[in-house]
């Protein structure tokens, strides 16, 4: 209209803040949204199996009482990332479970000759996650790989945990050990953070080891 | 305080300062899932941006638009329990997301009049930059592949009094390439419909 001002800026303007606002703040708080565990989600229990193998077709077996931990030095017997405190409860709980299965424990005094061996083993990582901003390359705080540089005053996160892993491993009988290797024919294992209270500790072991026989339905003596 | 306002609006908007026949759209992007796609992450997408800009030959006297468009949909979609692989299982708190960046070169065909309902039909060929990211337990796997594209598409301009409302349908297609975290190549489709704001340029 002749003599008048537009009011383009005023009324345009808010709309199109408020389209742009909406999808910048669902879309750049995160390309993962819903990330992050927390302890006690961490868990991962994998199982694997070789499926030619006849499970029914054996039943005694011998499951020593230790379990082995994975240190990287043969002369340092105990990791001390790891505890002894569960390996009672998680020896008891897989022998249970091989059990209720139809297979049946020996010894090594025993007459009876085993037809397979279930060794436990364990390990633990320490991660450790160091984010500083700056740009290009990635920053550690006051320098940064690739000569890049970061705002002051410095930002960054940083957080540390443990993880740990047990392995049960089924071999099934000496004649699939050649030299420092065996064949397995089943293996199961358990993957979580270790940063946990003990009453908690216990009651995740005991949830993912009885899991790790759930999802192996094969596991089943016929004898 | 208004030329703060200003200077965000055109960094909103993009505003051509060579065309003078255009349209530049910024769009509320909802993106939904089909086909094998389904298989990975079947939950609608919330999370979506899109901007088109579009210039039309003869001046602004031809119906028909040539243009670039760029969008960014985050899919996600958090599971638990048993995976189960040909020769085993694997149990955990799964979380699947597939970042799609569309980077599109346009074109599109309006109908009727520009002071009513205006209609179009076209689409975008170009490419789509997808990362998929699989999360189970504190483990993650990730791969990032580019995938040639296009996307048909239709929609509509409702004219306001100094903008329109867009409001637009498309089914995007990202051909098979690369390889996905299950191994072999993976073909990405899923619908889209996007909603916002058009300025036109003249």
């Amino acid at each position: 209209m002749k003599g008048s001002t537009s009011p383009r800026w005023r009324t345009v303007l808010p709309l199109a803040l408020v389209v742009f606002a909406i999808s910048i703040a669902m879309n750049f708080t995160s390309c993962t949204p819903g990330s992050g565990v927390s302890v006690q989600e961490s868990d991962v229990v994998a199982t694997f199996y070789d499926t030619d193998f006849d499970f029914g077709a054996v039943k005694y077996f011998i499951l020593p009482d230790t379990i082995r931990h994975i240190t990287g030095d043969p002369d340092e017997p105990d990791s001390p990332d790891l505890s002894r405190d569960f390996d009672h409860q998680i020896i008891a709980l897989i022998a249970a479970n091989l059990e209720a299965r139809g297979y049946v424990p020996v010894d090594e005094s025993s007459a009876q000759e085993p037809d397979f061996f279930v060794l436990v083993g364990a390990t633990a990582i320490q991660n450790y996650y160091l984010y500083g901003g700056g740009y290009p390359g990635y920053c550690w705080p006051g320098w940064c790989w690739g000569g890049g540089w970061y705002y002051p005053p410095y930002w960054g996160v940083s957080y540390a945990y443990t993880t740990g892993t047990l392995f049960t491993v089924m071999v099934p009988d000496t004649s699939d050990i050649v030299g420092d290797k065996a064949l397995v024919h089943w293996s199961g294992a358990i993957n979580g953070v270790l940063d946990d209270t003990k009453q908690s500790m216990k009651k995740r072991l005991s949830n993912s080891i009885n899991q790790m026989f759930e999802q192996s339905p094969y596991l089943e003596s016929g004898q | 305080m208004k030329y703060l306002l200003a200077i965000l609006l055109m960094m909103t908007l993009a505003s051509s300062v060579f065309a003078q026949s255009k349209v530049t759209a910024l769009t509320y992007d909802i993106s939904i899932p089909e086909g094998d796609m389904t298989n990975y992450i079947s939950d609608t997408a919330w999370r979506g941006i899109g901007f088109d800009g579009r210039w039309f030959l003869q001046g602004g006297d031809s119906p028909l638009a040539l243009g670039i468009s760029l969008a960014w949909h985050v899919f996600n979609q958090g599971e638990s329990g048993t995976i189960v692989l040909p020769d085993g299982a694997l149990t955990g708190k799964q979380n699947r997301y597939i970042n799609s960046f569309p980077i599109m070169a346009t074109a599109h065909y309006y109908f009727g009049s520009k002071d009513r309902l205006w209609l179009y039909a076209g689409g975008g060929v170009g490419t789509y930059y997808v990362i998929q990211r699989f999360e189970i337990g504190v483990i993650a796997f990730e791969e990032n592949n580019w995938h040639f594209g296009v996307y048909p598409e239709v929609g509509v301009h409702i004219p306001l009094e100094e903008m329109d409302i867009i409001i637009n349908g498309r089914y995007n297609v990202a051909f098979e390439a690369g390889e996905s975290i299950t191994g072999g190549g993976k073909e990405w489709t899923y619908w889209g419909i996007n909603v916002g704001l058009a300025y036109r340029g003249w």
